[in-house]
């Protein structure tokens, strides 16, 4: 990815199968051109509050949706939403949790923090293609933003 | 006349008296003439001295002259004794005659020389004698006038005539008192008495009079008459009649107002009916005793009681210690002597005495002596006789009862005790002594104070003083205290109270007496102790238990959180590189190729189903429950409705009747209808016409929910393997699942204390039943 700040799709994914697969869902139906992959809940900061090596990055282009995996080295899922969520200049940033975990209180702390969606990551590969093509159907074209 | 010792020869001075010429005077003179010896006795009396002083000579012959005298007359005696020798005295005087009557004489004696007593008495006549008498009865009637003038009432005379005619000759000064009628008034006419008087009384008067008028009888009568001032009085009189010449009679007599005594009679009379009354209401015996001679006069209830007929019983002393019951009788006799001789300053006795029909009867005798004799000897005794068998027998229950009261007290070892608040006094029997360790029974308050143990005092204080202070009146109070007793050692004592207050309405209500018991409860308070601590140590365990599980929980928490995350992601990524294989590289993959690929696939579902429902089940255990109202055929209807798709929804029957409202956790009741609805529709989806159908029973203590398929069925032979964990009775080729859905509804029902169970048959279809218990007796 040449362009950071022409991101729509910021993946926040640790496990390698399950970003491989989530792109390959995305780009089966042509929503993958824009991706950037994070693999931990640093980077995604870094990425988000455009600091460390990302600092380049104009933090007044956000990407379009953020999925994000609950269970994450270094920060975790919840500790990243709380971040952007808390932060004026990103609050807006429309946030999927997209995680295996189907416990409630999971469900409840992501929505406390200001989680917009919440998805369960299913096991049947054909069901996960389908939910990310809704998600991304959903928050890339259909969802509108501020500018 | 003798010829005694001439002691003075009256010859002597007159030579020519001979001795006859003497004898001869002294037998023919008018005086009377006595001669005496030295010893005073008479031995010379001449015919004229024994007429005067009417003697029979022999009779004063050998006589002392000094019988001659009137005894009250010592002056005349002495005068005589006195006379010196030679010498003699002369007096006018009185001396006695044999009669007794007094004559007045003049009496001449003369001392002779030779030792004898010449005396010479002369009468001094009629005359004088006659004065002396008028003098005398003047002297009578003035004192008879006075007597009259202080004796009570009216001496009076009354006379009646044959025709009626009456009057009063005679009344004393007093009739004015009596009548307001003076002596004049009636002395010719008795008739304004007779007015005065009582109509009532008037004839029977009359004719006691009459009575007494012919009979000659002395007469009595009392009648009223209407004094002047003083009203109604009464009248008694006496008197006693002489008949006139006449023929009219006189009474002698007296009257006297008796009003007074009337009524004090009457008064006596009353008292003594009350008495009388009082004693027979009361039952009461009266006894009089003569101490001297035991004979004793009772009233008729006395003889009553011990079963006599009044008129036939006589009491003496002996008879009534021979009714005495042997055991008694020497109580009884001690008793009164000792009263007797004074040893003891009352009588009052109780005793069983013999009744006339042989049983033994209580009495109790009261008496008291009312009077002794000059010696200060006892002469009579008054007393009383009450039937006291009825208290006694109540007296015997009592004791009997207090008998077993203590008998229970003292195996409780239950003390009692008494306070008296004036003196500051308590009381104590052996219990409570040995319950605050004293060794005596009686003891000053503050003594046992002090043995309350410090810390108890204020306690103890506020206690009796609510108790004492309490408007409502509530004079009970109980407490636990301690007791150091004098070794040191510490003794847990309870207490229960009452105070006894003087309720006086003119005064402000004072406490007199507190009285209660006492208990050791030193062993319970141990016992309370250790409990208390045994209580402690298990709160503790169970808290450290709790602890402990609750470290446990929080680890399988943990554990499943894990599973959930970790479990499912390497699935995911079977799954899916495995579609990628089916889908870049179909070319190279021929039918076996992506059957296997297929069945890759397809376990890796199936691992996920179990993975979910594995976490599920475990998840049942530790959710805690929330009950709640729960509309049953809303539910049933919701979950089959999200479970089945339109196009089975079309096929299947689905028949809801009204189900009863259970009370249950929403979610986990929910998750059961889930499961039961899901087999079901998964089971009779092979049927030509599916059904479902689900209703409810009730019995006294549960409510009965089924659910019934036309599906497949089961082997009942099988059934009580349907609800275990992973237990299956179809092939997964028939039907698929993971065994665990009815695992799942088993525990879910089991934790609302509910039941389940199966019932079916082969291709029949299956009928699944759960119970949830009645409202409110769901714990």
């Amino acid at each position: 990815m040449s362009n950071l700040n022409a991101v729509d799709v910021l993946l926040v994914e640790d496990n390698p199968r399950d970003a491989e697969l989530t792109m390959r869902a995305l780009k089966k139906h042509n929503m993958a051109n824009n991706l950037f992959l994070v693999e931990d809940g640093a980077q995604a900061l870094d990425f988000i509050f455009c600091q460390g090596q990302y600092a380049q990055r104009n933090i007044a282009i956000p990407p379009k949706v953020v999925l994000l995996d609950l269970k994450l080295p270094k920060v975790t899922g919840l500790e990243v939403l709380d971040a952007i969520k808390a932060d004026e200049r990103t609050r807006s940033i429309p946030v999927v949790m997209v995680t295996s975990s189907a416990e409630d209180p999971d469900i409840k702390a992501a929505y406390d923090l200001g989680a917009n969606s919440y998805v369960i990551k299913p096991v049947d590969f054909d069901a996960f293609v389908e939910a990310m093509s809704q998600i991304g159907f959903y928050w890339l074209l259909i969802n509108r933003q501020v500018g | 006349m003798h010829s005694g010792t001439q002691a003075d020869d009256p010859t002597a001075g007159h030579p020519t008296l001979s001795a006859e010429i003497c004898q001869s005077l002294i037998e023919q003179v008018a005086e009377g003439v006595i001669i005496a010896d030295t010893h005073r006795t008479i031995i010379e009396a001449n015919p004229q001295s024994c007429m005067l002083l009417g003697y029979q000579l022999h009779e004063l012959l050998g006589r002392t002259w000094d019988t001659l005298i009137p005894p009250n007359n010592k002056d005349l005696l002495a005068q005589i004794s006195s006379l010196s020798v030679g010498s003699g005295m002369h007096s006018e005087c009185r001396l006695r005659r044999q009669s007794g009557r007094l004559i007045s004489v003049e009496l001449r004696a003369r001392h002779m020389q030779n030792g004898q007593l010449l005396i010479l008495v002369r009468d001094r006549g009629e005359r004088e004698e006659v004065q002396r008498v008028l003098r005398e009865r003047n002297d009578l009637e003035d004192r008879l006038a006075k007597i009259i003038a202080t004796a009570p009432g009216v001496i009076c005379f009354f006379q009646q005539w044959p025709d009626g005619s009456a009057c009063n000759p005679y009344a004393s000064p007093a009739v004015v008192d009596l009548f307001g009628l003076t002596a004049e008034e009636l002395a010719h006419d008795s008739a304004p008495v007779l007015d005065l008087m009582h109509p009532d009384d008037v004839e029977r008067v009359a004719a006691n009079i009459n009575e007494s008028a012919r009979t000659l009888q002395p007469w009595h009568d009392e009648y009223r008459i209407r004094h002047p001032a003083r009203g109604e009085i009464w009248i008694e009189g006496h008197s006693i009649p002489e008949r006139q010449a006449d023929g009219s009679t006189i009474w002698y007599g007296f009257l006297q107002d008796v009003t007074e005594r009337r009524q004090v009679d009457a008064q006596l009379r009353e008292n003594a009916e009350r008495l009388r009354l009082a004693l027979e209401a009361a039952n009461q015996g009266l006894y009089d005793l003569n101490i001297q001679t035991g004979e004793a006069h009772v009233n008729p209830e006395y003889a009553l009681m011990l079963g006599y007929d009044p008129e036939a019983f006589h009491e003496t002393n002996a008879a009534w210690i021979k009714r005495l019951h042997p055991d008694d009788r020497d109580r009884v006799i001690a008793n009164f002597k000792a009263y007797i001789s004074g040893e003891i300053p009352a009588y009052a006795v109780e005793f069983r005495q013999r009744t006339a029909q042989g049983p033994w009867k209580w009495i109790l005798s009261v008496g008291k002596i009312v009077a002794w004799d000059d010696a200060g000897n006892p002469l009579r005794m008054l007393g009383t006789h009450t039937d006291i068998t009825e208290r006694k027998q109540a007296e015997a229950i009592m004791r009997e009862r207090e008998e077993w009261l203590r008998m229970a007290y003292d195996a409780a070892e239950i003390g009692h005790w008494q306070q008296e608040f004036a003196s500051g006094k308590v009381v104590f029997d052996q219990h409570t002594s040995a319950h605050f360790g004293f060794s005596s029974g009686e003891v000053p308050a503050e003594e046992v104070l002090k043995r309350v143990h410090p810390e108890d005092w204020e306690r103890l204080y506020n206690t009796q003083n609510a108790a004492l202070s309490d408007p409502s009146g509530n004079t009970r109070y109980a407490v636990e205290f301690r007791v150091v007793h004098p070794d040191g050692s510490i003794r847990w004592l309870a207490l229960q109270a009452r105070i006894i207050f003087m309720e006086n309405s003119n005064l402000p209500r004072r406490p007199l007496i507190a009285v209660g018991t006492s208990q050791d409860i030193t062993a319970r308070k141990q016992f309370e102790a250790q409990i208390l601590q045994i209580n402690e140590e298990l709160e503790q365990r169970v808290a450290e238990r709790t602890a402990q599980l609750e470290a446990t929980n929080k680890e399988l928490e943990a554990f499943t959180y894990s599973v959930s995350h970790d479990l499912r992601a390497p699935l995911r990524a079977i799954d899916g590189y495995t579609r990628i294989i089916e889908e870049d590289y179909a070319p190279a993959l021929d039918e076996e190729g992506q059957r296997v690929c297929a069945v890759v696939r397809g376990e890796t579902r199936r691992m996920g189903e179990l993975i979910d429902d594995l976490l599920a089940f475990s998840r049942l255990g530790r959710t805690l429950m929330q009950p709640e109202p729960i509309n049953m055929a809303e539910m049933a209807r919701a979950v089959f409705d999200e479970l089945s798709a339109s196009l089975d929804r079309e096929r299947i029957t689905f028949q809801v009747d009204d189900l009863p409202t259970a009370v249950g956790d929403a979610r986990l009741i929910r998750q059961v209808w889930v499961n039961l609805l899901s087999n079901a529709i998964k089971f009779s989806s092979k049927s030509e016409q599916p059904q479902i159908e689900l209703g409810s029973g009730k019995t006294s203590a549960e409510i009965i929910y089924w659910v019934r398929d036309n599906g497949a069925g089961f082997d009942m032979r099988y059934a009580d393997k349907l609800f275990g964990v992973f237990q299956r009775l179809h092939s997964e080729r028939e039907f698929e699942g993971t065994g665990v859905g009815l695992a799942i509804v088993q525990r879910i029902i089991h934790r609302h204390n509910g039941k389940v169970w199966a019932e079916g048959s082969i291709g029949a279809g299956a009928t699944f039943f759960f119970t949830l218990p009645h409202i409110g007796a769901q714990q």
